[in-house]
């Protein structure tokens, strides 16, 4: 058998290079979009995580304190419980660089550095914290400059910095300048996360310039010799649970924190996840279309190696090993292409989540060995798969029905029957357990997606040969090329269904993406113009109150914005992702992040006309006063994280603070978009005492009357955003921008699912090239009777259209599903948001014409070389 | 009187394939008139060129060199496109295999050389079913080819070969494909068809009882004519 797999399989390659081309390239891109996804979604967790984990390497436990951190004044005590070798502070921000000449906020894209502060003149904590990561050698007279920070090399290099030279970063205060103390070669998680771009200051100054002041992000703990782990960490939680704000802190390994990227990134992920496993399906499908391209290729030859004796089984394996080595080669490519994609589409995760969960600023997307082993697998597995049904077709033909040029018609309509029943039974449990959920988690949902789109494709078959004989007198009456084309679709039902199935999948997937977008944008539009109510909003860093703003001292900064001729009102806002813990009344206890929304409640009383979902009073305004009454004890939630924990007024929410567990009783829910995890919304004084933090996210402001919002907006930008690196943005353009952010949520699973449409969009190359091939003779017949170069090529060009008519129109249905199911059960279930369902009409009339055209494009190249036969060959089959 | 041009007209006509490194010569400098309304079968070994010439002489190839007129036309001069419209308004073939198309009805393979002209459907679906009741498969117009005997096939693809009202017929071993009663049938048609519409036939064939209804025999061999005969005809002295 070995002896013939140079002969009769790698003798093909090297003859029909395009063949081999195409299959490899339709591997390659399934792989591609399967790793890209993967990596995407684990380099953006890995990277979450790894903040976390920046210099605390060295440690072997971390105290931490969530939002609020960890208080100084611990320290003592924690370096005095026994076995604690050295306890180190760590301050850990994101800051971003003025651009040369910046005289606003407008290079939105400016780089940001990753800024630690440590202490610095502690030899051991700067041991714990910093000896192993950072890689930090320190020449103490440095520290005696003003305002001393050691540099990373690449960022040095990067600015042209030198020793003792200034430079800024915006900080709480706007404007920080500091001194190059010295230039060190960072390594470990930092280096990882920041790509060099990192600043380790003293941690006094780190907190007098990011703030809160008296506080660290964690403090990590190095052993004694022979010191056990767990009773040091015991020791420590004492220390911790006695101690005066001692309450909210955690004592644990290193990145095992109360901080889950994982389950923070949410809807990121669901979005990707959908992609990843449609990108699979529709690659499945074109490998099993190059697979069937070649089989077919290949029956004469089957059939004289089974003449002289070769069996069935010898075949199988030269075929299947054939696939394997398209499907490791194909894997390979896709791997590096992958990780190409991944690290494009970068950019666009790093903006989304840094927009809606937590500063990210991954520089390079990482394929971790589980990614490169599937991806490895993927491949070959995927073709191998895809192979058998073509292989056994060609295998369970005797020889000589094998040696015919003239493959053998109509068998597969058994098959296309019989996985049309099958699908039509997924499609129908799916509805069924549609209509019997309430709502789902997203494994449950990813499952329910998977059955409907897996029910459509075996349906899809069957119903594209329905539809093609309902049309075929329509098509008739266009000329023979019309008719010729349905009945070139109509003949093989199978590969032509498949195609179909491919393309619907893909395109079906991006309409119920923006079936989702579509619903989202409907419910925030009308909430935005009930919610967003000031004249002017401005925040520092990024464009909307977001987790990459830099954090503003809130007092200077108002003071500073009332200052502006024309600004009535200046309202700061905070906002921190929290632990939340619930009781639902079932007694169900869930714990999982929540958006704690800190500003001063009257404003929402008085200015907004947020929809009230559940009050204490059956109103806002006296749900508000309640709150405001008695601050430490009241609170608001959003709607989708009441409905989301099964919590409502009078219930108690549980928040962690840094001076321990608090607990306050709900008395209103109102309507919000702001998270997928949930708003809690305190009042700030109260937030301020109890996470003793005087810092803003952004503010609302309010113009005086008569004045002009945006003759104020411009004098705020000329006198206040370069200083504080201050993005001011108007009613309506801030109302734009939520609205993009609520498309840009979804950007890199569109992108994903562009290059989709691309692998279907081979398939309908492959099939087109498989059918020409298997109807060879017929072109030939075609073309002796009279037929031009033309008519052969509109015969062609005309099939893979109705390829792309029948997969548009059939994903206009299969995305209205997905989309419903994705809307009302997934995002529901998962988030709380009760949404109504809206169709995305434009983009399905849209994209079914895009769909026609690129397949009728797709087919240009099978049609020229279809028309390009010559005829007396065609005739003889060949 | 003027002399009535050759329906086709060969001079020095060489036809080489270039298969890889290796150059096969079909034909190899072949002098062939004939004549309007006659019917000459070309016979030989295998590989003697015979459908080499049936090519070539159909406008389904071009020679390599030499002087090619068929029906006053020299297809060498002729775009491709204007090539498939001769095919489809002069000429009219029938093959071994049959070669319908097996998607299509008998009726509708019957008039594809009409529906590829352009001509309206109803027209050319009429002209088709009116063939197959000439060839006696007025009962069979929705068939489809696999639902039709090989001789009932055969005669569809005389039907369609007849459809455009062609001037020249070009038939390659047809009835290689049939029993001998099938065979007879179709060449009975074939006959009728000659003198309803004062044909040129060319056939190729193996058979020589299907060669001894021509009017004139040409032998093939290794690419050249080797000999031409005149079979005995109805009517000749013993």
């Amino acid at each position: 058998m070995r002896a013939l797999v140079g002969p009769v399989a790698l003798r093909r390659v090297r003859l029909e290079p395009g063949r081999t081309a195409l299959l490899v390239a339709g591997v390659a891109l399934g792989v591609a979009v399967f790793v890209a996804v993967r990596a995407l979604n684990q380099t953006a967790v890995a990277t979450l995580g790894k903040v976390g984990q920046v210099a605390a390497g060295g440690a072997a436990l971390v105290v931490e304190g969530g939002a609020g951190g960890v208080p100084l004044d611990l320290l003592p005590a924690l370096r005095a419980v026994e076995g604690v070798a050295a306890a180190a502070p760590i301050v850990a921000r994101f800051a971003r660089e003025p651009v040369a000449d910046q005289a606003g906020p407008d290079a939105a894209d400016a780089p940001r550095v990753l800024v630690l502060g440590l202490d610095l003149l502690d030899p051991a904590a700067r041991e714990v914290a910093a000896g192993r990561d950072v890689g930090v050698s320190l020449d103490p007279a440095a520290l005696l400059l003003p305002r001393p920070a050691l540099v990373a090399a690449p960022f040095a290099r990067r600015r042209g910095l030198a020793p003792r030279q200034p430079f800024e970063l915006f900080a709480r205060e706007g404007r920080a300048s500091f001194v190059v103390a010295g230039v060190f070669e960072p390594r470990g998680p930092a280096a990882e996360v920041t790509g060099g771009d990192l600043v380790v200051l003293p941690l006094g100054l780190a907190l007098e310039a990011f703030g809160p002041e008296g506080r660290a992000d964690r403090v990590a703990v190095s052993l004694a010799d022979g010191a056990d782990a767990d009773g040091v960490a015991a020791g420590l939680r004492a220390v911790v649970a006695a101690a005066p704000g001692g309450a909210g802190l955690r004592v644990d390994a290193p990145g095992a924190g109360a901080l889950q990227p994982g389950a923070l990134l949410g809807t990121m992920q669901l979005g990707l996840t959908i992609a990843s496993l449609l990108a699979l399906v529709v690659g499945q499908f074109l490998i099993y279309n190059a697979m069937s391209i070649a089989v077919v290729r290949r029956r004469p030859e089957l059939g004289v190696l089974r003449a002289v004796g070769a069996s069935r089984a010898h075949l199988a394996l030269l075929l299947l090993a054939e696939a394997l080595a398209f499907g490791a080669v194909g894997s390979a490519l896709g791997l590096g292409l992958g990780a190409l994609l991944a690290d494009a589409a970068l950019g666009l995760v790093n903006a989304q989540v840094t927009q809606l969960y937590a500063m990210l600023d991954a520089r390079r997307a990482t394929l971790d060995a589980s990614t490169v082993a599937l991806g490895l697998l993927a491949g070959p597995l995927a073709t191998v798969l895809a192979s058998v049904p073509p292989v056994v077709s060609a295998l369970t033909v005797s020889p000589v029905e094998a040696a015919r040029k003239d493959p053998p018609r109509g068998r597969a309509d058994r098959a296309v029957r019989a996985l049309a029943a099958v699908g039509a039974a997924a499609l129908l449990g799916s509805a069924g357990w549609y209509v019997a959920s309430a709502g789902q988690s997203i494994p449950e949902g990813a499952l329910l997606l998977v059955g409907v789109a897996g029910g459509a494709a075996l349906l899809a078959p069957w119903a594209a040969s329905r539809a093609v004989t309902l049309l075929r007198p329509l098509l008739a009456r266009l000329g023979p090329t019309g008719a010729l084309a349905a009945d070139a679709l109509l003949v093989r039902p199978g590969r032509a269904g498949v195609t179909v199935a491919a393309l619907m999948v893909a395109l079906g997937g991006v309409l119920a993406i923006s079936g989702l977008v579509r619903s989202l944008e409907r419910a925030v539009t009308t909430w935005v113009a009930q919610v967003l109510v000031a004249d002017i909003y401005c925040a520092a860093s990024n464009p909307l109150g977001s987790q990459g703003n830099t954090l503003l001292d809130a007092e200077q900064v108002q003071a500073a914005l009332l200052e502006v001729e024309g600004v009535a009102s200046a309202y700061p806002i905070r906002f921190v992702f929290e632990e939340a813990t619930t009781r639902a009344r079932g007694g169900d206890e869930r714990r999982g992040q929540a958006l704690v929304m800190a500003f001063d409640l009257a404003f929402l009383g008085d200015h907004s006309r947020i929809p009230v979902t559940a009050s204490v009073d059956g109103g806002l305004k006296g749900a508000i006063a309640r709150i405001l009454e008695r601050p430490a004890d009241r609170v608001a939630i959003s709607s989708n994280l009441a409905r989301a924990r099964g919590i409502g007024v009078g219930d108690r929410v549980t928040l962690r603070t840094p001076e321990g567990p608090w607990s306050p009783e709900v008395v209103l829910c109102v309507v919000d978009y702001s998270s997928e995890h949930g708003c809690v919304y305190v009042d700030l004084p109260e937030y301020r005492r109890r996470w003793s933090d005087p810092r803003a996210n952004a503010f609302d402001l309010f113009v005086r009357p008569g004045a002009d919002p945006a003759a104020v907006a411009a004098d705020l930008r000329r006198r206040l955003g370069g200083r504080y690196d201050l993005f001011v943005t108007e009613n309506a353009a801030f109302r734009r921008q939520v609205l993009v952010v609520v498309e840009g949520a979804f950007t890199v699973t569109y992108a994903m699912q562009v290059i989709a449409i691309g692998v279907a969009l081979l398939g309908v190359v492959t099939t087109l090239l498989a059918t020409a091939l298997e109807r060879t003779r017929e072109l030939g017949v075609l073309r002796a009777v009279g037929a031009t170069r033309g008519q052969v090529r509109r015969t062609i060009v005309t099939e893979a259209a109705l390829l792309g008519a029948l997969a548009g129109a059939f994903a206009a249905g299969l995305g209205a599903a997905m989309g419903l199911a994705l809307v009302t059960r997934i995002v529901s279930g998962q988030y709380g948001w009760d949404l109504e369902y809206v169709y995305p009409w434009g983009q399905a009339l849209w994209g079914g014409a895009l769909a026609t055209a690129l397949a009728a494009l797709a087919g240009a190249l099978p049609a020229e070389r279809a028309a390009r036969l010559e005829v007396v060959r065609a005739l003889e089959g060949e | 009187m003027a002399r009535v041009p050759p329906a086709v007209r060969l001079r020095q006509v060489t036809k080489v394939y270039a298969h890889s490194r290796v150059e096969v010569h079909a034909l190899r400098g072949v002098d062939l008139d004939v004549e309007p309304g006659e019917m000459v079968a070309i016979t030989g070994p295998s590989g003697s060129g015979k459908s080499t010439l049936l090519h070539v002489a159909g406008a389904l190839d071009l020679p390599t060199a030499g002087e090619l007129a068929v029906l006053g036309e020299d297809l060498r001069a002729l775009s491709d496109d204007r090539l498939a419209a001769f095919r489809r308004r002069r000429l009219g073939f029938v093959f071994q295999f049959f070669n319908l198309l097996p998607t299509l009805s008998a009726c509708e393979n019957a008039a594809l050389p009409l529906l590829l002209d352009g001509r309206g459907r109803r027209e050319a679906l009429a002209r088709g079913a009116a063939l197959l009741e000439r060839v006696g498969l007025g009962d069979r117009l929705d068939h489809r080819p696999d639902e039709l005997s090989g001789g009932q096939q055969q005669r569809v693809a005389l039907a369609r070969a007849l459809a455009g009202d062609p001037a020249l017929l070009l038939a390659d071993e047809p009835t290689g494909n049939l029993d001998s009663e099938a065979g007879a049938r179709v060449l009975d048609l074939l006959d009728e068809a000659r003198r309803a519409q004062g044909l040129t036939v060319v056939l190729v064939t193996h058979d020589p009882g299907v060669a001894a209804r021509a009017d004139r025999v040409v032998r093939l061999k290794d690419g050249r004519v080797d000999q031409v005969t005149r079979p005995a005809q109805p009517g000749d002295a013993p």
